[in-house]
C-alpha cells in the first residue's frame, strides 16, 4: 500500500467545512491544536500553501487571551499551555512569530503566563487550576524554546521534575509515581532534549528506555502505549520520536510499522485512523504522517522528532545548553 | 383460550406499559395477540404456517415476522412452549397422562411422583413451580444472546448469573479452577501444572490459529491431546472435558470439543465474572414466549388449542381440526410433537435423552456461589457407582430463579446413555447429590475439627471451597432429602449428542425424492428438530437459521431489524443488558446504604464503557 | 477518535443527521454565547452556574466552561450550602461515567474535593470507594490509578497514617485478578520501594522470600506476559534484594530463577519447537548480575542473543547492539 498524499491533503482541507456537524461545534476546545495538526500534515506532505497563511495567522491571533496571556484553543476560550504551544507552533511554521515576539505586551504576558504556571517542585500546571502533568512541562519548555526565552530559573527545576517521572521499567509517567505511558516518553525525553539535558540519563537508563520503547511493537507491526494494549497510530509517533531522540530508532522494525500506518488510511476520504477500518481524524493523521517521515518514507519533508515540526522550521529555535 | 391453571406469562410479568420513567428506560412494545384476547378466526392467507411454539419455532416465527412474512403460529396445547415449555405441577400431570395415552409423540416412559405437600390446600401449590421440559443455560458469548440483544427480545426477560460448575470425582464435588486468577492463586497446584493449564487455556481460545497443535490429534480424542500434548493430569482433564466443555464421554473428538471448551472460557467476564446465565421464571419456555411476543408485535397471528389436520401441497391449503382452513403461500413448518394424524414425513428420532427432574425441600445454597441461585454439577464417566459410561449432567435451580418457592430447589438431571442403563445412571447421580447435600447442610458438621479452621480474626472459616471436598463414603446421614416432585421421562431426538443440527434433518422423505407419499397428511411440510441433550442453547439459533434459509432463500437478513430509535438505544444496549443481568442480586453488600446505591449504579454504568 | 469504527453514511442518513444537528447547533451555540457574555460581565450568580451545568452536560470537554464554573463556585463559596458540594460531586460523576477518560472532568473533581468545606476524611474515603469501583470495570485506566494515588496521598495527609500496606494488598488483589495488569504491577513496585524506605516492613527477609515465591508463581502462570517479566527485571536489579538476602542467598536466588526459567523455556521448546523470547531476555538480565557477582561466571548471553536475533526480528537491532557489547 502507498501513502495517499493527495487524499490526505484533501482531507485536511475539508476539515474546516464541517460547520454543519454538531461535533464540529463540540470540539472548539481543540481547534487550535487541530489547526496545528492539520498544518503540520500539510507541511510534511509538502503542501503548506493549502491553508491561506494570513487567514490562519489571523485566526491564531484571535485566540489570544488578553486576560491571562497565552493562546486559547478558540476565540473567547481561556488560554492553556496546550493551546499556547499549538499557537506558537503555527506562528513559527507560517513565519508569524513576530506577532508575539515583537509585541512587547504580548511577549511579556505570554512569558508570564508560562512561568506563573510553574510550581515549586518544577512541574507545570496547564492553567491556574492545578492539573499537573509532564505534558505541560513539555509544552512550557517547547514554548520558551520557540520564543528563545529558556532560562536556568525555569529550566533547572523543570528538568528536575521531568527526571522524577522516569520509571523502573524504562518508561515515563505523567507525574512521579505514575505508570509509564508512551506519550510521556515523548514529552519527557522531548523536554530533556529541548533543554540539552539528555546526558542526565545514564547510558544504562537510555538502554532501558530503548528496551521499553521497542517492546511496544506488536507482531502486526503497530505500536502500543503500554503493555497488553492494542496498537494505535498515535503511538507510532510517541514511541518513534522517543527512540529518535535517544538515537535508537532502528530498534524497531521500520517496514512492519510503515505497513501498519498505511493500513490505517481511509482510502476513500483520506485521513488516518488509530487502527485499520476506524474513523480517521486529524490527530492520527499528523502522527501517522510524521511517523512515516521519521521512518524515511519517500518524498516526505523531514520531521524534527523533538518538536514534531519540519526541521527547516525548528532549525531557528533556541538551542539551550549548547554553550 | 389459555390454559386454566398456568404460570404468569412473559406478557403479564412485563406488561407493555410505559411505566419505567427513568431515562433510557426500556419500552416494551405493545402486545398484539398475546396480551389481548387471542383472535377467534384465522386469516385466509398467510406466507408461513408454523405449528408448535417451542423455542426454535418461536424464534423462526419472530425472524420471519420481522422480515415481513405473514405468519400464522399455532399450538395444539393450551399453553406456549411445546417441547420447551415451562409447566406447573398440574400441567406436568396432564402432560404425563397424555404421554401414557400415546398422545405426545417423541416422549415415552414418563413416571411421575408428586408429594402431598403440593396440593391446593397444602404447603405448596402447583403453580409455585415452573418445571422446564428442556432445561437450558445461556453462555454469555453465544449466538442466542446476540440474537436476544439484536431483536430486543431480552427486554421481555430477566437473567441471572451462574458461575459454579462442580465436577464429581472420588465421591466428592470439586469446584472448578479455571480462571487465570484461580490458577495463579491456588496454593495447591504444582507450578508446572499451572503452566500447563494456562497454556491450554490460551491455546483453546484461539485454537483455529494453531492447527499445528491440534491437527495431529484430529482423528484422536480430546483426552489424548490434553494428556500427551499438554501433559495435564486426570483431575484437570476431567474438569476441562466434562465441566468446562460439557462433553458426554471420554471419546470426545477434536476439534468439536475444543470449540465447546472455548465457548465456556470466552464467555467468562463478558457481562461479569461468570460464564453462564439463565433466564428467570423458566428457561427455554420463557425465551420461547419472548420470541412469540416479538413475533406478535411484528404482526404474526397466534392461536392456541389449534391442531393441524392436513396440508395439501397442490392447493397449498392447510386444514385445522376446528374446520377452518388457511392458504399457505410459502411453507408449513411443524414440530414433530404436533405432527398431524397420517403424517408420514416426520424424520426418525433415533436418539434417546433421559431426564430426571426433581424438586427437593432444600435450598441447596451450599452449591451456589454467593449471590447466585444456580449451579451445574457434572458426573464424569465412571464416577458413579452405576459405572456410568456417559456423563450425567445436573442443573440446579434455587428459589431466586422464581421457578420454585423458598426453601426448595429444582434438580434437572440428564443422560445421553441409551436404553435402560440410563435410569440407573440417573438414580446413582441423584443418590450422590442427595448424600452430598445432606452432609453439607448438616448442622453438626461445624463441630468437626478436620473441616473447620479458625481464621486469624477468630471467626470459624471453612477450609476449601466446600465441606464436601472430603469424601463422604463413611458419612451416614441422619435425615433424608424430602422430594416434593420426581419426574422421569425419555425424550427422542434426531440430533445426536454433541452434534449441531444438521441441515439435512429438515429434508423430509418427500423433499429428497421429490415425490409425495400417497395418503400422507404432511407432504411438502418441513419439520423442526426436537431439542437434543445439549444443555446450552447453542443448537437453537442454527436450527432456526437453517429453517429460515429454507423458507426465505438466504439467512442474510435473519433478525436484521431496523428499530426506529436506533440512535438512542444502540449505544446503551450493552450497558443495559449488563445492568439487568449482573447487578440483579447484588443488593446486600456491606457499607452505608446511601453509598451502596450510588456505587451500584456506578458499577453498572461503567460496564458499558469498558474496553474489552 | 480512538476505537471508533469507520462508518459509511448513506445520503439519507447524512441528511437526517444534518437536520438534527442544525437544531442542536442552534441551541448549543446560543447558550455558549450567552454564557460567555455572562462571564465577560463577571456574572457569578447561581443562574450563571446553572448555565454552565447545562453546557457541560452537553459538552463536558469544554474546559473554559469548567474554569468559569470554578470561578463562580469560588466566589459563592461562603454562601453555598453543604449539599451543594455533594450535588456537584454527583454531577461530575454523571459526566465521568459517560467519559471516564476525559482529563478535564477528573481535574474538576479533584478541585471540588480540595475546596470541599473542611475537606473531611470521609469525603476522601468515599472517593477511594468510587475509584475502586471504576478500576473494577477498567483495571488499566491510568486516570483511575493516578487519581487513586492522589486520593490516598490526601488521606494520608489528613490522617497522618501511611496506607501503604492496604494499598499493597489492593495491588495484589488486582494482580491476582489479572496477572497481565501492568498498572497494578507498577503500583506494587512503587509501594514496596516506599515501604522499605519508610521502614514499614517488619521482617524484611521474610517479605523478600514471599515476593520471590509470588513472582515465581506468576512466571509459571503466564510466561508470555511482559508485565510479569518487567516486574522480575525490576526485582532482580532492586538493590535491596541483595542487601536483605545477603550475597550468598542472592546468588542462590539468581540460580534458582535461572533453573526455573530454563525449565519453562525447555517446556516451550518441547511444546512448540522454539525458545520463549522473554525467558531469554530475562536470563540475559540475570546473567548480567551473576557476572558482576562471580568473576568466573560462565555466560551464555552470546548464545541467547544470537537466538533472539533470529526469533524476535522486530527487535533484532537491540540484540545486535547488546551483542556488540559482549
Amino acid at each position: 500500500m502507498q501513502l495517499l498524499k493527495e487524499k490526505h491533503i484533501a482531507y485536511v482541507k475539508s476539515l474546516d467545512s464541517h460547520t454543519d456537524d454538531y461535533e464540529y461545534w463540540l470540539s472548539e476546545h481543540l481547534r487550535l491544536n487541530g489547526v496545528y495538526w492539520g498544518l503540520t500534515v500539510l507541511c510534511i506532505l509538502g503542501s503548506p500553501e493549502t491553508f491561506d497563511k494570513d487567514d490562519v495567522i489571523a485566526f491564531v491571533m484571535s485566540c489570544w487571551d488578553d486576560k491571562y496571556g497565552g493562546f486559547a484553543p478558540f476565540p473567547r476560550h481561556d488560554s492553556h499551555l496546550l493551546s499556547t504551544l499549538s499557537g506558537l507552533q503555527i506562528l513559527a511554521t507560517l513565519g508569524g512569530l513576530d506577532n508575539v515576539k515583537k509585541d512587547q505586551l504580548k511577549l511579556s504576558q505570554c512569558l508570564k503566563f508560562i512561568s506563573s504556571n510553574q510550581l515549586e517542585d518544577g512541574s507545570f500546571q496547564g492553567d491556574r487550576f492545578g492539573e499537573v502533568d509532564a505534558r505541560f512541562s513539555y509544552n512550557a519548555l517547547s514554548c520558551l524554546s520557540i520564543l528563545g526565552e529558556l532560562t536556568p530559573e525555569v529550566v533547572d527545576p523543570a528538568v528536575n521534575f521531568v527526571l522524577r517521572c522516569y520509571n523502573f521499567d524504562g518508561g515515563f509517567g505523567l507525574s512521579p509515581g505514575a505508570e509509564s505511558h508512551a506519550s510521556m516518553a515523548f514529552t519527557c525525553l522531548g523536554a530533556l532534549k529541548i533543554t540539552g539535558k539528555l546526558h542526565l540519563l545514564s547510558p544504562e537508563q537510555i538502554d532501558m528506555i530503548g528496551w521499553w520503547l521497542c517492546e511496544r511493537q506488536l507482531p502486526e507491526g503497530g505500536l502500543n502505549g503500554r503493555p497488553s494494549k492494542l496498537p494505535d497510530v498515535c503511538y507510532s509517533w510517541w514511541v518513534l520520536s522517543s527512540l529518535a531522540i535517544i538515537g535508537k530508532l532502528e530498534w524497531i522494525d521500520y517496514e512492519k510499522l510503515t505497513q501498519f500506518i498505511l493500513s490505517c488510511q481511509d482510502e476513500k476520504r483520506g485521513g488516518i485512523s488509530d487502527r485499520p477500518n476506524n474513523e480517521a481524524d486529524v490527530f492520527h493523521t499528523v502522527f501517522g504522517v510524521a511517523g512515516l517521515s521519521l521512518l524515511g518514507y519517500k518524498d516526505l519533508v523531514p520531521v524534527d522528532p523533538t518538536y514534531c515540526m519540519p526541521y527547516s522550521i525548528t532549525a531557528t529555535f533556541q538551542k539551550y545548553g549548547l554553550y | 383460550m389459555l390454559s386454566p391453571e398456568r404460570r404468569p406469562s412473559v406478557a403479564e410479568r412485563r406488561p407493555s406499559l410505559y411505566m419505567y420513567q427513568q431515562p433510557n428506560s426500556i419500552t416494551v412494545p405493545h402486545l398484539a395477540g398475546i396480551e389481548d384476547p387471542l383472535p377467534e378466526t384465522t386469516p385466509e392467507k398467510v406466507d408461513v404456517l408454523i405449528v408448535g411454539t417451542g423455542i426454535v419455532e418461536s424464534m423462526l416465527a419472530a425472524a420471519l415476522a420481522w422480515q415481513g412474512s405473514s405468519v400464522l403460529h399455532i399450538d395444539s396445547n393450551d399453553y406456549y412452549g411445546d417441547t420447551s415449555a415451562t409447566m406447573t405441577v398440574d400441567q406436568v400431570k396432564r402432560w404425563v397422562e397424555r404421554i401414557h395415552q400415546g398422545l405426545v409423540p417423541c416422549y415415552s416412559d414418563a413416571k411421575l411422583y408428586v408429594s402431598n405437600s403440593i396440593h391446593p390446600n397444602g404447603k405448596y401449590i402447583s403453580k409455585d413451580f415452573g418445571i422446564d421440559l428442556s432445561p437450558k443455560i445461556l453462555f454469555s458469548k453465544s449466538d442466542l444472546l446476540s440474537i436476544l440483544v439484536k431483536s430486543r427480545v431480552y427486554q421481555y426477560l430477566e437473567f441471572q448469573s451462574l458461575s459454579t460448575f462442580h465436577t464429581y470425582e472420588n465421591d466428592s464435588f470439586e469446584k472448578l479452577t479455571n480462571t487465570k486468577q484461580e490458577i495463579f492463586t491456588d496454593q495447591n497446584l504444582p507450578l508446572m501444572t499451572k503452566r500447563n493449564i494456562m497454556k491450554f487455556i490460551k491455546f483453546v481460545l484461539e485454537w483455529e490459529a494453531h492447527p499445528e497443535i491440534w491437527e495431529p490429534y484430529a482423528d484422536r480424542t480430546l483426552m489424548e491431546l490434553l494428556v500427551e500434548k499438554f501433559k495435564l493430569e486426570k483431575p484437570q482433564v476431567f474438569e476441562l472435558m466434562f465441566s468446562i466443555g460439557l462433553c458426554y464421554n471420554i471419546d470426545a473428538k477434536i476439534p468439536g470439543s475444543l470449540q465447546r471448551i472455548r465457548r465456556y472460557l470466552s464467555s467468562y467476564d463478558v457481562y461479569g465474572p461468570f460464564p453462564v446465565m439463565y433466564s428467570k421464571y423458566g428457561g427455554a419456555g420463557e425465551i420461547s414466549q419472548g420470541f412469540c411476543r416479538s413475533a406478535a408485535v411484528a404482526g404474526a397471528t397466534y392461536k392456541l388449542n389449534e391442531r393441524l389436520l392436513s396440508f395439501d401441497p397442490n392447493t397449498k391449503v392447510a386444514t385445522f381440526q376446528d374446520g377452518s382452513k388457511v392458504s399457505v403461500e410459502e411453507k408449513v413448518v411443524i414440530s414433530p410433537t404436533q405432527a398431524s394424524e397420517y403424517s408420514k414425513n416426520v424424520p426418525a428420532q433415533k436418539y434417546e435423552v433421559h431426564r430426571l427432574t426433581c424438586v427437593v425441600e432444600k435450598d441447596c445454597t451450599e452449591w451456589f456461589a454467593e449471590g447466585e441461585s444456580a449451579a451445574v454439577i457434572v458426573f464424569p464417566p465412571q464416577s458413579l457407582k452405576s459405572g456410568n459410561k456417559q456423563v450425567v449432567q445436573a442443573f440446579i435451580l434455587g428459589s431466586n430463579s422464581e421457578c420454585c418457592p423458598r426453601g426448595t430447589s429444582i434438580w434437572y438431571l440428564s443422560s445421553t446413555e441409551q436404553g435402560p442403563r440410563a435410569e440407573m445412571d440417573l438414580d446413582a447421580a441423584l443418590e450422590a447429590m442427595e448424600m452430598s447435600i445432606l452432609r453439607e447442610s448438616d448442622q453438626d458438621i461445624a463441630a468437626d475439627d478436620d473441616l473447620v479452621q479458625m481464621a486469624a480474626d477468630g471467626h470459624a472459616a471453612v477450609i476449601n471451597s466446600v465441606k464436601l471436598g472430603k469424601s463422604f463414603k463413611e458419612y451416614i446421614s441422619r435425615e433424608k432429602v424430602q422430594f416434593l416432585f420426581k419426574l422421569y421421562y425419555t425424550q427422542y431426538t434426531a440430533t445426536p449428542a454433541f452434534d449441531v443440527v444438521n441441515p439435512t434433518f429438515f429434508d423430509t422423505g418427500a423433499q429428497i425424492s421429490g415425490k409425495l407419499i400417497p395418503g400422507a397428511s404432511d407432504n411438502g411440510c418441513l419439520y423442526t428438530a426436537m431439542p437434543s441433550s445439549e444443555i446450552s442453547y447453542d443448537e437453537v439459533v442454527s436450527a432456526a437459521k437453517v429453517l429460515y434459509e429454507k423458507i426465505v432463500g438466504s439467512d442474510d437478513d435473519f433478525f436484521d431489524i431496523d428499530f426506529e430509535d436506533e440512535d438512542e438505544v444502540a449505544n446503551n444496549e450493552q450497558s443495559k443488558l449488563s445492568y439487568e443481568n449482573a447487578i440483579e442480586d447484588d443488593d446486600d453488600d456491606v457499607g452505608g446504604a446511601d453509598r451502596d446505591i450510588e456505587m451500584q449504579d456506578e458499577t453498572s454504568e461503567f460496564v458499558g464503557e469498558m474496553e474489552l | 477518535m480512538h476505537g471508533v469504527k469507520r462508518r459509511q453514511w448513506t445520503k439519507d442518513q447524512l441528511k437526517q443527521k444534518k437536520e438534527k444537528d442544525r437544531m442542536k447547533i442552534d441551541v448549543y451555540s446560543s447558550l455558549v454565547n450567552s454564557t460567555l457574555d455572562r462571564r465577560d460581565k463577571n456574572d457569578h450568580s447561581l443562574t450563571a452556574l446553572e448555565d454552565t451545568t447545562k453546557l457541560l452536560d452537553m459538552n463536558p470537554e469544554f474546559n473554559t466552561m469548567w474554569n468559569y464554573r470554578r470561578d463562580i463556585i469560588a466566589k459563592l463559596k461562603t454562601e453555598l450550602p453543604l449539599q451543594f458540594w455533594d450535588k456537584e460531586l454527583k454531577f461530575i460523576m454523571v459526566q465521568l461515567k459517560k467519559f471516564p477518560k476525559v482529563y478535564w472532568i477528573w481535574n474538576h473533581r479533584i478541585w471540588v474535593l480540595n475546596n470541599y468545606p473542611g475537606s473531611p476524611a470521609s469525603v476522601w474515603e468515599r472517593e477511594l470507594d468510587i475509584v475502586s469501583a471504576l478500576l473494577e470495570v477498567d483495571a488499566r485506566n491510568f486516570h483511575g490509578w493516578h487519581y487513586r494515588r492522589m486520593v490516598v496521598g490526601k488521606l494520608e495527609n489528613i490522617t497522618g497514617k501511611s496506607m501503604d500496606a492496604g494499598e499493597l494488598a489492593y495491588a495484589s488483589k488486582k494482580i491476582n485478578n489479572n496477572i497481565s495488569n501492568f498498572s497494578a504491577w507498577h503500583q506494587r513496585v512503587q509501594l514496596i520501594d516506599r515501604m522499605f524506605a519508610n521502614g514499614e516492613i517488619e521482617d524484611r527477609k521474610e517479605f523478600m522470600e514471599k515476593e520471590i515465591n509470588y513472582l515465581t508463581n506468576a512466571m509459571f502462570t503466564d510466561a508470555e506476559d511482559q508485565s510479569v517479566w518487567f516486574y522480575i527485571n525490576w526485582f532482580v536489579n532492586y538493590p535491596l534484594v541483595q542487601s536483605i538476602l545477603g550475597k550468598e542467598q542472592y546468588i542462590r536466588f539468581l540460580e534458582s530463577m535461572t533453573t526455573n526459567i530454563l525449565m519453562i523455556n525447555d517446556d516451550d521448546i518441547e511444546f512448540s519447537g522454539s525458545d520463549n523470547s522473554w525467558c531469554l531476555k530475562i536470563l540475559l538480565v540475570i546473567e548480567q548480575r551473576q557476572k558482576e557477582l562471580s568473576p568466573g561466571f560462565e555466560s551464555h548471553s552470546v548464545q541467547y542473543l544470537e537466538k533472539l536475533v533470529v526469533m524476535d526480528p522486530l527487535r533484532k537491532n537491540r540484540y545486535l547492539h547488546l551483542l556488540s557489547k559482549q
